[in-house]
């Protein structure tokens, strides 16, 4: 709960500086509107670093609205659907899903953002394991980019669906060279539909 | 009273009478004798024949944004002013979060508004525009975009914008290559959609003034082509470049027609966010209101946007307690950045009824009203997507696209003030409707000069309203009430003037339901007036309503009622009325005293977008949530001013 509290006190602040930083920027001229916090500035501004990554939240939106993924349910301080602790044990249990899920071929080392709190989780692949390094900055140069929500990861670490599912509608959206995108689809493709355990 | 079935069938009266010249709406006092005779159809088989008037009203947003506004496209919109044209004229599009968008009807016109300041900058920042990788910081910051820091990249424009620090060399301000190419290609966009006598694709910009986070914003638009915009660039706001004194803008205005010899105007909105700032009564940027600072303010804004995503700025129930219907969709919680929290003595200076109140009274001390404006609703919204429908409604941001989230995000949260505002506070609102001859920039500006125009919060209601001296019981039985109002009176925006002696204002006003919309509930005319002890005054009446309900004691009409079952977002037309149309006399008109009267018309209550949202993504909504809606238009007013 600690780093928990930490990362969102990190928030908080950051949010406070550009708060501010818009308030100032308007103080004597003009401005955007300023109803804007620091995660709705790095969401909209993976719209143009990764194109489209938004789409995302549409095809979440379809997907809820068809009943195909849960609704979230509203959380006070708005820090997303299941809390940190609920996040990280989803990512842990959905790491422990990668490591159980490629057989012999090499894992490759992907960063994962939630695009709901604009939480990064760096798993890398280290030996047979792929660890998950959450609330990094960002990817690393030359990562794999995975962008998706909270649902979905939470959907496939409950083994109710599975990644290429999601990738094929859209609620899954990779950045990476074709190769990169080749290699995460052909060792994860059933991720979410096997149980595991 | 003189009041009329309001099931009286009026469709074509509305939407097709004979009409005569618009001219009569513009502040000239009566058409002459001459006039009515040139305008009037000749007599032949059918009545709508020679006519040369207004039609039909068409709808549309005065007030858009879209990547090209530097905050629309910070926060994720990627629809430019193409597409939100394109979005406009009826066509599907794919939203910036990757939806099928598409508007339930054509709209006639949209002005795409972008914020001048830095107009285009961050479209082409992420596109590495050459300008812009010149730069060594440009080109840092675009490097930082590559590798995935778009974040970090952001906060140091924000921080060199605050600072001072921001390269010389990236400034998207007037008299830069940059800059103009980005106005250029606003310019191209507007003049690609635009199709004279289908759709209007107006050119236009947002002069953003907001010192201390007071909202002082303007949009302009021009009347003209291309060939004349091009001639200048926008007016911003940063100093040296531009100012925040909406009279230097004016000055702009005046030296863009002088030089092009075209015109513009320009629409102010949410003074509900200027912390009573928008419509001063003593002074304004420290200086004392002067005889010119009323005549120019007059001249340059002859619409007012009193509905919009923000709030809606018609009355505030703090001003008008006996308005039952005053407290719709209003935000009055702080300034645009909730920076400064609200006081109430603020209010009397941010909604239009109380402009309209006290215009007559600066007329009396100054000799001209500034606040004599038309009505117009629009979006605001920064999306790129003018979708203001309950039903399919694209939010103001892109973080407000359609979401199970929206319902329970936060908006804006400033402890240090306590001004806190949620998504779902946000309005589907609105659209301008525009009584205009034809489809055309001319047409339709002109339309928007003489101020015969009427807002709505996102309904597309069809609505008359007239008034003159000789209005008869009678005339609300015509099949053509257009025609007898355009005869006998002058239409929303105009003036009466020289009240005959011993007689009183009449009205006739007529409304018809949104065909895919919801039944009326009322038309009630709202009047002010300066009474002889100098003293400003208003009231409401109710004039043409659905069913056979009588007023109370108090002479309130009771409730419509309710047909909106929440949990499903569906209602019924089981009540209200399609059409209400009368004449109405006011009761209590004194000759010697200045008034202003306008129409609003409401409907019976509605779904609200919460509960489509609640039901289509199966999300419970915070308690306190609006639910439903009443829906709504204003008129732009008609003025009385005695003879001197």
């Amino acid at each position: 709960m600690g780093k928990y509290r930490k990362a969102a006190a990190i928030g908080r602040s950051t949010r406070f500086f550009v708060f501010s930083i818009l308030i100032v920027w308007s103080g004597s001229q003009a401005t955007a509107c300023g109803y804007h916090d620091d995660v709705s500035l790095a969401r909209g501004l993976l719209n143009w670093t990764y194109p489209d990554a938004l789409h995302v939240v549409g095809a979440i939106s379809m997907a809820v609205a068809e009943r195909r993924l849960p609704a979230p349910v509203p959380m006070r301080g708005g820090l997303g659907l299941l809390g940190y602790h609920g996040t990280v044990r989803a990512l842990e249990q959905h790491a422990q899903q990668l490591r159980m899920s490629s057989g012999e071929m090499p894992r490759p080392t992907f960063s994962l953002l939630l695009i709901e709190p604009m939480l990064w989780t760096r798993f890398v692949s280290e030996g047979g394991d792929a660890r998950p390094q959450v609330h990094v900055s960002g990817p690393q140069a030359g990562d794999l980019v995975v962008i998706s929500g909270e649902e979905v990861i939470r959907e496939i670490a409950h083994n109710r669906l599975s990644i290429g599912e999601a990738y094929r509608h859209g609620l899954i959206r990779l950045y990476g060279t074709e190769e990169q995108i080749t290699s995460f689809l052909t060792c994860y493709d059933q991720v979410g539909s096997v149980h595991f355990d | 009273m003189i009041r009329m079935s309001s099931q009286q069938s009026v469709l074509a009266g509305l939407i097709a009478a004979a009409l005569i010249s618009p001219a009569f709406a513009q502040d000239v006092g009566a058409p002459t004798k001459e006039q009515l005779q040139q305008a009037l159809p000749k007599p032949s088989y059918s009545p709508y024949a020679d006519r040369d008037f207004p039609t039909r009203p068409f709808f549309g947003d005065t007030h858009l944004h879209t990547s090209f506004s530097m905050d629309a496209g910070a926060f994720g919109a990627r629809l430019g002013p193409k597409d939100a044209y394109r979005f406009a004229r009826g066509e599907q599009v794919i939203s910036s979060t990757g939806q099928p968008a598409k508007l339930s009807r054509p709209l006639d016109f949209l002005v795409v508004t972008d914020h001048s300041d830095n107009m285009g900058f961050f479209p082409d920042l992420f596109a590495g525009k050459p300008d812009l990788l010149a730069d060594a910081t440009g080109r840092k910051w675009y490097n930082l975009i590559q590798s995935g820091k778009g974040e970090e990249a952001a906060i140091e424009i924000i921080v060199a914008f605050s600072h001072g620090t921001f390269p010389k060399d990236l400034m998207y301000f007037p008299g830069t290559r940059a800059y103009r190419s980005a106005w250029q290609e606003t310019i191209a966009a507007a003049e690609q959609y635009n199709e004279p006598g289908r759709f209007t694709a107006f050119i236009g910009y947002e002069w953003t003034s907001n010192t201390g986070g007071n909202n002082l914003h303007r949009n302009v638009i021009f009347r003209d082509n291309g060939d004349k915009a091009s001639q200048v660039e926008p007016f911003t706001v940063y100093p040296p470049y531009g100012s925040d004194n909406p009279a230097e803008l004016w000055k702009w205005m005046g030296a863009y027609e002088q030089k092009t010899g075209g015109s513009v105007l320009a629409i102010a909105h949410n003074g509900n966010l200027s912390n009573g700032l928008m419509f001063p009564v003593v002074e304004a940027f420290g200086k004392r209101l002067d005889r010119e600072y009323v005549e120019q303010r007059a001249k340059w804004e002859r619409l007012y946007e009193t509905t919009q995503t923000k709030g809606t700025g018609e009355a505030h129930p703090f001003l008008s307690p006996n308005d039952e219907f005053a407290a719709f969709e209003i935000w009055d919680k702080g300034n645009l950045d909730g920076s400064v929290a609200k006081k109430k003595e603020m209010l009397e200076f941010e909604y239009a009824r109380s402009a309209y109140k006290n215009g007559l009274k600066l007329e009396r001390q100054l000799g001209a009203n500034p606040y004599k404006f038309g009505l117009v609703g629009s979006s605001d919204a920064h999306t790129g997507l003018t979708a203001m429908e309950e039903d399919n409604f694209f939010g103001k941001t892109v973080p407000q696209e359609p979401s199970p989230r929206r319902i329970s995000n936060v908006f804006i949260d400033n402890p240090a003030t306590g001004v806190k505002v949620m998504d779902w506070e946000v309005g589907a609102s609105g659209y301008a409707a525009v009584w205009a001859k034809e489809n055309t920039r001319a047409s339709l500006w002109d339309a928007m000069q003489r101020k015969e125009t009427y807002a709505t919060t996102g309904t597309r209601m069809i609505v008359r309203f007239f008034g003159g001296w000789d209005f008869v019981a009678q005339d609300a039985n015509n099949r053509l009430p257009a025609q007898i109002g355009y005869t006998k009176g002058a239409p929303m925006g105009g003036d009466l003037r020289a009240a005959p002696q011993g007689k009183s204002p009449t009205f006739l006003v007529a409304a018809l339901k949104d065909p895919i919309g919801a039944n009326l509930d009322r038309y009630q005319i709202i009047k002010g007036w300066l009474d002889r002890n100098g003293n400003l005054q208003e009231k409401v009446y109710d004039v043409a309503w659905s069913g056979d309900r009588k007023p109370g004691s108090d002479g309130k009409l009771p409730s419509v009622g309710s047909t909106v079952d929440v949990a499903n977002a569906t209602w019924t037309n089981t009540i209200g009325a399609p059409e209400l149309i009368a004449v109405w006399r006011d009761p209590d008109f004194d000759p010697s005293q200045s008034a202003f009267y306008y129409g609003r018309v409401i409907e019976i209550p509605t779904p609200r977008w919460t509960a489509y949202d609640a039901k289509r993504y199966g999300v419970t909504p915070l308690p306190g949530t609006t639910m439903t809606i009443t829906e709504r238009a204003y008129t732009s007013p008609i003025w009385y001013t005695p003879a001197r």
